[in-house]
């Protein structure tokens, strides 16, 4: 235990097999509250947070945006000090990408050749699993900027999950130049955008994922209008994905939440109101409420 | 998919409810089952909904929340376009302020599209040129929507009880079948403060007038192409082709992406004596001839290939649409076109500069001459019961209408008829058949702008009632296209060959036999000598009870058309001439000539040879003056008539009294 009464643990779920794993990591959650847990999983280091509720039965994971590699150049689980304020157990994923290069700031999870975002959200799932929160339907993930990239994916794989995010990438290819072309060096062998964008392993576009896979999920998307990246080029490009996909086009699933910040631009919303709102949605998945635009 | 309950079961349709539909509320209201698949947009200011292919940008800004619901593009005379929607709302936000600004940027705003600006005190709904983008208005929920079947799933307002909102949706103006709905009429927008809609168009002059007719035709084809171009870029665009002119112009200014476009026919099996079936086969051969001498990518869809609907089909199809246009089309459009394209590339809304009412022009009447178009139009057709009965009602209510809709505002540049026609008749009408071919494909015509419309509007009626615009840009597109007859079998060539068979050769069909003109006085009855063609009353004989009679003899069997051709037209002059025309010695067609001044005729079904047929031309007042001389001169052409018949004396001239002559 550190001096801030949080747990450190290492595991290699590696070894194991799947039921082993849901074990050990049962058996390592076990009476703490707040646990950082490095994990080998699929030949990968991960880092993560996890603040235990008691009798919580909602998984919320938090995903991280940019971080300031000066100021934390090790893994950093952004927002965790909000934790005791955010409702169910709650689990911080630190971008295991950052750990490939000092200097980057930004990963998206690319990681290995776009392979870490998928073993992330398999991971996720894994450790929700062992904390007692076996069903999609109770988890919410979130994220904003290249978190909320993340989030809308590990909940497009995570079938009946709900995600909130806000001011997303939704295509992290059109982010500022310099910051993608770090990741395409690190973690794609420097392959262009447009390579990335065709090769149907890598994730670049989160709503052609989504097309592609033919489901979205419950998604909650806060925009700020002011932003105009944010606005013409994340959103619409989603928008656009969802019309043009059938598939996408019944579910009801996508709610859009619109604000006007001049000044904060592609910041994310102050602390209180994204507590409030994810403590809402929650509340929502713990009602056994589908946590859905159609049905609220 | 759409669900429908039926006998306690769940039934799915194949179409989709409210497909690109939309609803604002002021305040959260639960949604009802209906838009359970609906998108979520929430402001401060209120609430959207819309279906998920609905083309949607909107933004909040410090004082406002601005939507643009649909596909647009900005295409200006002289400056560059805006073809990105995200970049149109950027304009509208920033001329929100700025009335002129924003009224001048709507004017060229083409495509097919809803504009809200919601402000806190209240805001502005705006929509297309010509309201293809239907908009309905709950006055008392403060809810704004594409559907009224929308609303009526929101709220269930309450009927109303307005006798206009009983008649066919081209004579219910601002009135819907509920009392707190209105629809937005084109050129207006909606006042969410006061809650009334006002007009912003056509306010000033045309800003075509002073152009050339050359300049004209050019502009014409170069805002039309400029949207095309952008269109074929995002959209896959497929397009309707029939045997009419509409489609033909469309198709001739479509020319530079001929190569990329699907177009589509459909037809179905012809049936004797039925018009409808006539029509469609008659589009298909046309079709087939202009498909024979050029490479287009088309599908024929047969009717006969169309399968039946569900009950729950049904539903969804009576909640997506005021109305029925032709369902049976849906199916056939989903299987063979909606794979091909997402954009139905129409030209319907060209008759707006077509000049149809341009008969009961009068510029010495209220409103040039449109309540006299209404009046006629009302006592006929599926309205006729219903008019007749509530007549003073209605013409009150009617008249109520024109002022609440600011028709004493539209500038002398334009005539009433013309506004009319765009804004009642097109834009309550048009809109609701987009609503039902929703489920298949979105709809665009290049049209819709205002500044082609100003193009089509200043022109004289002589270019307009002979559609010289619309084949002078064919033929400065793709002049091959002229060559094809319009509703017609005969091509060019086969016209002109057919013209220069005589006039004589066509006397010598004349059906019946002249047997003599007669002035008749009580029981005198005096010959006089007048060509077997015309009518004239003699000065001498302009007295009061004076019956100038002629007399025919139909030499074969036949159903026959009495062309006549009168000039005199004054609304004063009624009572002193009446031309009646007799089969048999039954009257058959009565009519007071000072009613109508256009050309019209009478057809008379199942003449016999031998039969007799008389027109009679009767003095009702002493007649003094020579005018009326001049007036009675009437002009006669006898055809067999080979088009379909009823069973009735027929006319189109809404003044003539018409009687059975024959069981």
């Amino acid at each position: 235990m550190d001096v801030s009464g949080t747990t450190e643990r290492r595991v290699d779920l590696d070894i194991l097999n799947d039921d082993d794993r849901i074990y050990v990591l049962r058996s390592i959650f076990e009476g703490v509250t707040t646990l950082r847990l490095s994990i080998r999983y699929r030949l990968n280091d991960w880092s993560i947070r996890i603040h235990k509720k008691p009798d919580a039965n909602t998984a919320l994971f938090l995903l991280n945006g940019a971080v300031n590699r000066v100021k934390s150049p090790g893994p950093v689980f952004q927002r965790s000090t909000w934790t005791d304020q955010l409702d169910g157990h709650v689990i911080s994923i630190a971008d295991s990408t950052l750990a490939l290069d000092t200097e980057m700031s930004i990963g998206w999870a690319q990681g290995h050749a776009g392979a870490d975002i998928m073993n992330q959200a398999e991971l996720a799932i894994l450790v929700s699993e062992s904390l007692g929160v076996p069903r999609a339907e109770d988890r919410l993930y979130f994220g904003s900027s290249a978190g909320g990239f993340q989030a809308l994916v590990m909940s497009t794989l995570d079938r009946g999950s709900s995600v909130m995010v806000n001011n997303p990438q939704v295509d992290w290819t059109r982010y500022h130049k310099n910051v993608v072309d770090r990741v395409r060096s690190v973690c794609h062998s420097d392959r262009s955008a447009n390579a990335l964008r065709t090769d149907e392993h890598v994730v670049t576009n989160v709503g052609e994922f989504m097309a592609k896979m033919d489901y979205l999920p419950r998604v909650h998307y806060f925009v700020n209008s002011a932003s105009k990246a944010d606005m013409t080029i994340h959103l619409a490009s989603l928008l656009s994905s969802v019309r043009d996909s059938p598939g996408l086009t019944r579910t009801g699933n996508l709610r859009i939440v619109h604000y006007f910040d001049k000044v904060s631009g592609h910041n994310p919303l102050p602390k209180e109101r994204t507590v409030r709102e994810i403590n809402s949605l929650i509340e929502d998945l713990n009602r056994g409420k589908k946590v859905s635009v159609g049905l609220s | 998919m759409a669900q429908d309950v039926e006998d306690g079961q769940i039934v799915e349709s194949r179409f989709e409810l409210f497909p690109r539909g939309f609803i604002f509320t002021e305040v959260a209201t639960a949604p009802p089952r209906e838009v359970q698949h609906f998108i979520k947009q929430e402001t401060e200011l209120g609430i959207l909904w819309h279906h998920p292919a609905l083309e949607v940008a909107l933004r909040v800004t410090p004082n406002a929340v601005v939507v643009i619901l649909g596909h647009a593009a900005y295409v200006p005379l002289y400056k560059d376009s805006i073809l990105v929607l995200d970049q149109i709302v950027e304009k509208v936000a920033e001329f929100h302020y700025n009335e002129t600004e924003l009224h001048d940027f709507l004017y060229d705003l083409a495509g097919r599209y809803a504009v809200l600006i919601i402000t806190n005190e209240g805001g502005r709904v705006y929509h297309d040129a010509h309201g293809m983008r239907s908009v309905y208005i709950d006055k008392i929920n403060n809810a704004i929507s594409s559907h009224i079947g929308l609303l009526k799933a929101y709220y269930s307002p309450a009927s109303s009880s307005s006798k206009l909102s009983d008649l066919t949706l081209p004579y219910q103006f601002d009135q819907t079948s509920f009392k707190h709905v209105t629809p937005l009429v084109p050129n207006h927008y909606f006042d969410l403060s006061s809650k009334i809609q006002k007009r912003y168009f056509p306010l000033q002059n045309n800003r075509f007038t002073d152009f050339s007719y050359d300049e004209k035709v050019d502009y014409f084809i170069d805002i039309w192409q400029k949207q095309l171009a952008a269109y074929s870029k995002k959209y896959s665009l497929v397009m309707s082709l029939t045997g009419g002119l509409d489609s033909r112009t469309s198709l001739a200014l479509a020319k530079p992406i001929w190569p990329s476009m699907h177009t589509f026919t459909y037809t179905t099996d012809p049936v004797p004596d039925d018009k409808w079936s006539s029509s469609l086969d008659k589009d298909r051969v046309i079709v087939e001839q202009i498909l024979d001498s050029m490479i287009l990518s088309h599908s024929m869809l047969k009717r006969e290939s169309s399968s039946e609907y569900s009950s729950a089909d049904e539903w969804v199809l009576n909640s997506n649409s005021a109305g029925q246009h032709g369902r049976w089309i849906l199916d056939l459009y989903m299987r063979e076109v909606t794979p091909r394209g997402n954009m139905h590339l129409r030209a319907n809304l060209l008759e707006t500069a077509r000049n149809y009412y341009a008969k009961f022009a009068d510029e010495t009447a209220e409103y040039g001459g449109l309540l006299r178009l209404i009046e006629a139009s009302l006592s006929g057709g599926k309205n006729r019961k219903h008019y007749t009965k509530n007549k003073s009602i209605i013409d009150d209510d009617i008249s109520s209408a024109l002022t609440r809709l600011q028709f004493d505002l539209v500038h002398s540049d334009y005539n009433y008829l013309d506004i009319y026609y765009w804004e009642i008749r097109m834009g309550r009408w048009v809109s609701e058949v987009f609503n039902e071919t929703d489920v298949a494909f979105d709809t665009f015509i290049p049209f819709n702008v205002r500044s082609l419309i100003d193009i089509g509007l200043s022109m004289n009626d002589e270019i307009k009632s002979t559609n010289q615009l619309f084949t002078d840009a064919i033929n400065k597109t793709a002049p091959v296209l002229n060559f094809f007859g319009i509703n017609e079998l005969s091509n060019l060539y086969e016209y002109k060959r057919e013209l220069a068979s005589s006039t004589t050769e066509r006397r010598n069909d004349f059906p019946l036999e002249h047997a003599g003109t007669f002035a008749i006085r009580g029981t005198d009855a005096i010959e006089i000598d007048q060509s077997s063609h015309s009518i004239q009353v003699p000065l001498k004989y302009l007295t009061k009870g004076t019956v100038v009679r002629k007399n025919y003899t139909a030499i074969h069997d036949m159903n026959l058309r009495v062309g006549i051709f009168n000039e005199y037209f004054n609304t004063n002059g009624f009572g002193y001439l009446k031309l009646n025309v007799y089969v048999n010695g039954s009257l058959a067609a009565e009519n007071d000539i000072s009613q109508w001044k256009y050309p019209f005729g009478v057809t008379i079904p199942g003449i016999t040879m031998g039969d007799t047929l008389a027109i009679e031309m009767h003095v009702l007042r002493n007649c003094s003056a020579k005018s009326w001389q001049t007036a009675s001169t009437t002009e006669f052409t006898f055809d067999v008539w080979e088009g379909s018949v009823s069973d009735q004396v027929r006319s189109d001239n809404p003044f003539t009294a018409l009687f059975r002559v024959k069981d």
